[in-house]
């Protein structure tokens, strides 16, 4: 091993220091840990989560067994803690807490925005498909279209879909949902993965006297199945407007929705595509062709995008060329079409993330001071290694690269603190914050996560090279003392 | 009779000062011959110690030459004296310089890693050296747990591990209570006599200086034979 390497290792961890007092160190971790815990304790009761848990909880033994998880946590944490300051002196160990503190933040706030960004990639392929053929007005004749696509190798599905607003009222409660069609009478609409997502009564059932509820609207109006709802439909007011009697629609009610995205079950109904379009006045129309793909990735969405406006392009050239004005064919993907939100996560994602690199820059600085510091303390021992025969850019690595060790040392820990707290995260949530309210703004039910290799590398490759930037001007003091001065520093 | 290890002919060194160049060394002169030991004394102040770091390419010269086992030091660049130094060199202060972090046995091994690559015969030197100088059951101690003539024993054995032609000590003893000074000088004399490795010693004392094959004295910048030791 080279010398600076093995010196600046050993100034790191000192002979003598490691493993020291290791009995006094676990006989510290136990009373602080208790100590912890008597706060986290504290914490829980005074936010009435402890009553909340024990009313909750069905086995008293199994709560107190969880809570002595708890504390095992809380004990290995503060060992893990205690051997560092044990292990190394008081400003190195304040350095790599510095490091550690900013990985973890870093590490866990940008797998949670990769897991809303991630939820919400699931639910728009769930519910619209991973491509989008619209055309410039409504579409004719979607069964030619159809066609034309399902011969494009890797589409699983190319389904008609209406879709709108409707009135309905239920025991006198009015609603607005939004209303989106099945074409229960194609052998294709079991397909659509919202058909999966019947949690009560029949996707089977639904016909041209009925309906699926989603489950929070369902809630809401405390409707079941078997019940009959009213819909009223904006086509109603032209109807009127010829002397027609408009008539609400009363629809019985075979199954329950849940899509597991709160902003479709709150407020979506489903009707059959044949009634749909008889409300909106249309026979053999539909306002968009949803298509799903074999694979998920976007890569290859985006390579069948290319390959299905290549295919629909003679389609789209032929109906425009006979008369129908409106009939250009667009193939949009999933992404494009929720292209807002999809950004605005992608901003706040990248926002995020350039704060809480000031945690990092910030704990460099601490790197820096303690080096610094060291430099000073170490003048004479610079001297004697010159007098030994040590090259000025040999002194200077020894500076560097304890500031490498002690990013390298803080960035592990920090990895693995933040997949930690991750990985428990609902139960850390959800003992101080109201699961509901989780549920009420981010349309989720529970908290996402996603890993992404490129963020670890990102955070990891960032903090590696700012935690060595931070060694490399003490180094560059080092490198410039005279040993012949430094032998006579007092 | 043998080429000599250390020649210094007209080592001048003067340091700037607000009222002009304060000269310390004018026109030192000397020669070492392998195995043989030196000592030089002087007044405080008298330029001893830059002299030994001159002597050790620490310091730069104003003028003369310097050549250690025949290679001419003065014409070396900054690195080039320290790989030098590194291999051919030992170095023994006052203050001992031991690396804290390190234990006994590190810190003498560290003379070897800045020369080059550990190997298996030098650690067993290592090991070797320490018990020569007393401390075969003390390896793991870090300098905190070590006494200063322990200590001073300690930076002895890195001084020896890569068997220098030639061994700088500079006051090794003047920290040291009369007892241990003369336990430490004894054994640094017996260790280079057995090494073969010359010795320039810097002391105040006289009964030390005695004790080398040659006493000399720093007077007014340059060097002179003692008169008495």
């Amino acid at each position: 091993m080279p010398w600076p390497v093995y010196l600046a290792y050993k100034h790191l961890f000192p002979t003598g220091r490691q493993g020291a007092t290791l009995r006094a160190t676990l006989r510290l971790a136990v009373f602080v840990s208790f100590g912890l815990f008597i706060i986290i304790l504290g914490l829980l009761w005074s936010n009435h989560v402890l009553a909340r848990l024990w009313a909750d909880t069905d086995s008293k033994t199994t709560l107190v067994k969880e809570l002595g998880l708890v504390w095992l946590w809380v004990f290995a944490g503060v060992t893990i803690v205690a051997l560092i300051f044990r292990s190394t002196p008081f400003f190195n160990a304040m350095s790599i807490f510095g490091i550690t503190l900013g990985v973890t933040v870093l590490i866990t706030v940008q797998s949670v925005m990769n897991g809303f960004a991630y939820q919400y990639e699931r639910v728009f392929i769930e519910t619209q498909g991973h491509l989008a053929v619209t055309a410039d007005g409504i579409i004719e004749n979607p069964q030619e279209v159809i066609q034309a696509i399902k011969q494009v190798p890797g589409v699983t599905l190319a389904e008609p879909i209406m879709s709108g607003v409707v009135g309905l009222v239920y025991q006198n409660l009015p609603a607005y949902p939004f209303v989106r069609s099945f074409d229960v009478n194609s052998p294709d609409a079991k397909l659509d993965p919202l058909a999966r997502d019947v949690i009560e009564g029949s996707f089977d059932d639904l016909d041209d006297q009925s309906v699926l509820v989603g489950v929070g609207l369902a809630e809401r109006l405390h409707m079941h199945v078997g019940d009959s709802v009213d819909i009223s439909y904006p086509r109603m007011l032209e109807e009127a407007k010829r002397d027609h009697l408009p008539m609400p629609k009363e629809l019985k009610v075979v199954g329950i929705l849940e899509s597991g995205w709160v902003g479709l079950d709150d407020n979506t109904v489903f009707l059959s595509l044949r009634l749909l379009r008889e409300i909106n006045g249309f026979t053999n129309e539909a306002h968009l062709i949803e298509v799903r793909l074999a694979n998920d990735d976007l890569g290859h969405t985006l390579d069948l995008q290319e390959v299905l406006r290549k295919a629909l392009q003679p389609l789209s050239d032929q109906r425009v060329a006979a008369g129908d004005k409106y009939g250009r064919l667009n193939v949009e993907t999933w992404q494009e079409i929720n292209q807002d939100q999809m950004q605005i996560l992608f901003v706040e994602k990248s926002v995020m993330f350039y704060i809480m690199i000031v945690i990092v820059i910030v704990a460099a600085f601490c790197i820096l001071c303690s080096l610094a510091t060291s430099v000073v303390r170490k003048t004479r021992e610079i001297g004697v290694l010159g007098a030994l025969g040590a090259r000025p850019a040999q002194v200077a690595a020894v500076f560097c690269l304890q500031g490498m060790f002690i990013g390298l040392v803080g960035t592990l820990l920090g990895v693995s603190l933040g997949v930690l707290l991750l990985h428990y995260r609902q139960d850390i949530i959800g003992a101080f914050v109201d699961q509901r309210l989780i549920l009420k703004f981010y349309k989720f039910y529970s908290f996402p996560v996603q890993y992404r290799a490129w963020d670890f590398v990102k955070i990891i490759g960032f903090t590696f090279l700012i935690s060595t930037l931070a060694g490399i001007l003490p180094a560059w003091w080092a490198a410039r003392l005279k040993p012949a001065e430094c032998l006579r520093f007092d | 009779m043998p080429a000599p290890i250390l020649i210094a002919a007209g080592l001048a060194k003067s340091y700037p000062t607000p009222s002009g160049d304060l000269p310390i060394l004018r026109g030192v002169d000397l020669q070492v011959l392998p195995g043989e030991s030196v000592s030089i004394r002087g007044e405080s102040g008298s330029g001893k110690t830059t002299l030994l770091y001159c002597l050790a390419g620490l310091e730069p010269v104003d003028s003369g030459e310097l050549h250690w086992d025949g290679c001419a030091v003065t014409t070396l660049d900054a690195g080039a004296r320290a790989r030098s130094r590194a291999k051919s060199l030992g170095f023994v202060f006052q203050s001992y310089h031991l690396t804290p972090e390190l234990d006994a046995y590190e810190n003498v091994l560290l003379a070897r890693r800045l020369a080059g690559n550990v190997r298996p015969e030098d650690r067993s030197r290592a090991h070797e050296l320490l018990e020569r100088v007393g401390l075969g059951k003390r390896l793991r101690h870090v300098p905190g747990k070590l006494s200063g003539g322990e200590a001073q024993r300690v930076a002895v054995a890195r001084a020896l591990l890569n068997r220098p032609r030639l061994l700088l000590a500079d006051e090794p003893t003047g920290n040291l209570d009369e007892h241990t000074a003369k336990e430490v000088i004894t054994l640094l004399l017996r260790l280079c006599s057995e090494e073969n490795t010359a010795l320039v010693l810097v002391t105040h004392h006289a009964g030390f200086a005695a004790l080398t094959h040659r006493a000399l004295r720093l007077e007014l910048g340059v060097l002179a034979v003692a008169a008495s030791v």
